[in-house]
């Protein structure tokens, strides 16, 4: 994969890149996605410092009502798009023949941190499955059936829905018992990984380098 | 006035000025538009004061009937056209009150629920889609690197016994006179046959290599006339060793550039050995140099059968060879040409040909200046 780890993102580029993703230029947003993977900058550190950090801060303006919903979805849909840029070398590395299911629980609109999660386990040679956003429980149980997968992200931004989330870990966990669990996502800022921590089995995850270290 | 009337009075007044979501019109009863609030305003993007009911609403079967529906209170679907110019689809309810027609839309929101669910259903089988695209194109440069080493795995390790066969024959040849009629032509077919097998293998383990990527240029600053005489030298004889003859003005003075010398040699001696290949004996083959400031061009003109318009666009990739037999008799590998566009490429240049049937051929390439090396030409090496 890329070797070149030095590349960094200056604070004047992310914010320009930031006013871009609000504002609705996409263009401009992909040009610089383009130049960094260009200059080989390192996958995780792309993920995590430009597409993680800008969702966030984005995700923080629109719980503050400093922007609207509608621009929100905006600078999601264009992040969508860019992700794909690095797909080429996303989907490069050498496969260590492990399984993984990521998806968002039914209810869950956001699912670009379940794609940058899946997207990060796969440049670690994972075979993941997204499943992606409302998924109702019947599809994920088919899947994990079909897929066999051994080991299941389930990924939640928005605090409403966690009822939502301790069901699909319910019936994940009577279908499969043994089947591991992370979960992980924004929503867990305003509290709820000790509901989750306590079932057996399920594992919090609180950054994508957490998450790494816990799929091994 | 009484209450109920006045309660009416203030939610018209209401929807008429706040209103920035639900578009309210007042109609008189022959259908002509007497007021409206501004969401009527950015629905409808255009004047709106008496204009007619149908110049407003989509009424392709002429069913619309405004009085009647006012006089049901009726709720109707209608499409208008709207400020974007992409027509919408609103819920109307119909109300006559006192002497006006009311027109309240509203926009259906379990069809922007349903909608909603159907972009992003949509939006997930994309992006499924494109992590699978993704997945194996990945795949398939896996297997496109896997099928590289195996054939420049073949051709490497083919090359020496096909050697020694054609120089058996070689040594053969050279006692013909001790060799029947019959037999000499075998050994001949069979010297023909090791010798193209030979250049076959050459060619493959150079595009194996090449697509591979295990290729690299040593660039340094050479003297680009010397190269073409030498590019001439190799390339300008026929497979049977007689010399072709080929004509280029070769300039007086020398010109420098940053290249790969061996690399630039070779691509251009494919093209003039294929002009050669292709061209009658004694036929004139023409090279043409340009030395631009930013760029290189090198052509090589043939008055060889010429190629149809169809056949150019697949002669630089591999195994494509011409619908024209050379004049030698000589097979083509197939691979030249896609080597020449890749060394070519490799140093940031272009290829090309220009050809007509009856009429020869031009092949060239464009190779750029390096950006940091000017060009010198006062014949002082730099």
């Amino acid at each position: 994969m890329n070797s070149h780890r030095n590349v960094r993102i200056q604070e004047d580029q992310y914010q320009a890149y930031l006013a871009d993703l609000m504002g609705g230029k996409r263009q401009s947003c992909a040009k610089l996605v383009d130049h960094l993977i260009s200059e080989k900058v390192d996958l995780k550190y792309l993920y995590t410092e430009l597409f993680q950090r800008s969702m966030y801060e984005i995700g923080v303006l629109w719980e503050s009502n400093r922007i609207s919903v509608a621009t929100e979805h905006i600078a999601t849909a264009i992040t969508e798009t860019l992700l794909p840029m690095a797909y080429p070398l996303v989907f490069s590395t050498s496969r260590i023949h492990r399984r993984v299911v990521v998806s968002c629980t039914p209810n869950e609109y956001h699912q670009i941190g379940a794609k940058m999660v899946a997207d990060i386990l796969e440049m670690k040679g994972w075979d993941t499955l997204f499943m992606g956003a409302d998924t109702p429980v019947e599809s994920l149980l088919t899947t994990l059936e079909d897929f066999k997968p051994e080991l299941v992200c389930l990924s939640l931004s928005v605090f409403f829905n966690f009822n939502a989330l301790l069901e699909v870990i319910q019936m994940v966990k009577t279908a499969y018992p043994k089947l591991p669990i992370i979960v992980g996502g924004q929503a867990f800022l305003h509290g709820g990984r000790d509901l989750v921590e306590n079932i057996p089995g399920v594992t919090y995850a609180s950054t994508l380098k957490e998450l790494e270290e816990i799929a091994g | 006035m009484n209450d109920t009337a006045k309660a009416d009075s203030f939610w018209l007044s209401y929807f008429m000025a706040e209103s920035r979501v639900t578009p309210v019109l007042i109609f008189s009863s022959e259908g002509v538009i007497l007021g409206h609030n501004a969401a009527a305003t950015q629905l409808f993007g255009t004047t709106l004061l008496e204009r007619g009911f149908e110049a407003l609403f989509l009424n392709f079967d002429r069913s619309a009937n405004l009085v009647r529906w006012a006089d049901e209170s009726h709720c109707q679907k209608l499409s208008v056209a709207t400020a974007s110019g992409f027509p919408a689809t609103l819920n109307f309810s119909f109300l006559r009150f006192e002497e006006v027609i009311l027109a309240i839309g509203e926009y259906d929101g379990e069809e922007m629920r349903d909608l909603r669910t159907a972009l992003l259903t949509t939006n997930q089988q994309m992006s499924n889609l494109t992590r699978e695209l993704h997945r194996k194109n990945a795949e398939l440069h896996r297997l496109g690197m896997l099928k590289n080493e195996f054939l420049g795995m073949a051709a490497h390790d083919l090359r020496s016994p096909i050697g020694n066969i054609y120089q058996f024959c070689q040594l053969l040849l050279d006692d013909k006179d001790e060799i029947s009629e019959t037999h000499l032509s075998w050994i001949e077919t069979m010297n023909d046959l090791s010798e193209f097998m030979l250049t076959l293998l050459n060619d493959l383990l150079d595009v194996t290599a090449i697509e591979a990527g295990k290729f690299s240029l040593h660039l340094e600053k050479q003297e680009v006339c010397k190269l073409i005489d030498q590019a001439i030298l190799l390339g300008g004889r026929n497979p049977k060793g007689i010399k072709a003859k080929i004509r280029w003005e070769r300039p007086t003075q020398p010109f420098y550039m940053v290249l790969d010398a061996q690399k630039f040699v070779q691509a251009a001696c494919n093209l003039i050995s294929n002009a050669v290949k292709y061209s009658n004996p004694g036929e004139i083959v023409r090279v043409e140099t340009e030395f631009h400031p930013h760029y290189l061009r090198f052509m090589v003109k043939d008055h060889g059968p010429g190629i149809a318009l169809q056949e150019q666009k697949r002669l630089f990739t591999s195994y494509q060879t011409g619908a024209a037999n050379s004049q030698t008799g000589e097979k083509s590998t197939g691979l030249g040409l896609r080597i020449v566009k890749k060394l070519v490429e490799a140093h940031g240049g272009t290829t090309g040909v220009y050809s007509e049937p009856g009429s020869g051929s031009c092949f060239w390439f464009e190779i750029p200046v390096s950006q940091t090396e000017k060009p010198c030409s006062t014949g002082e090496k730099p």
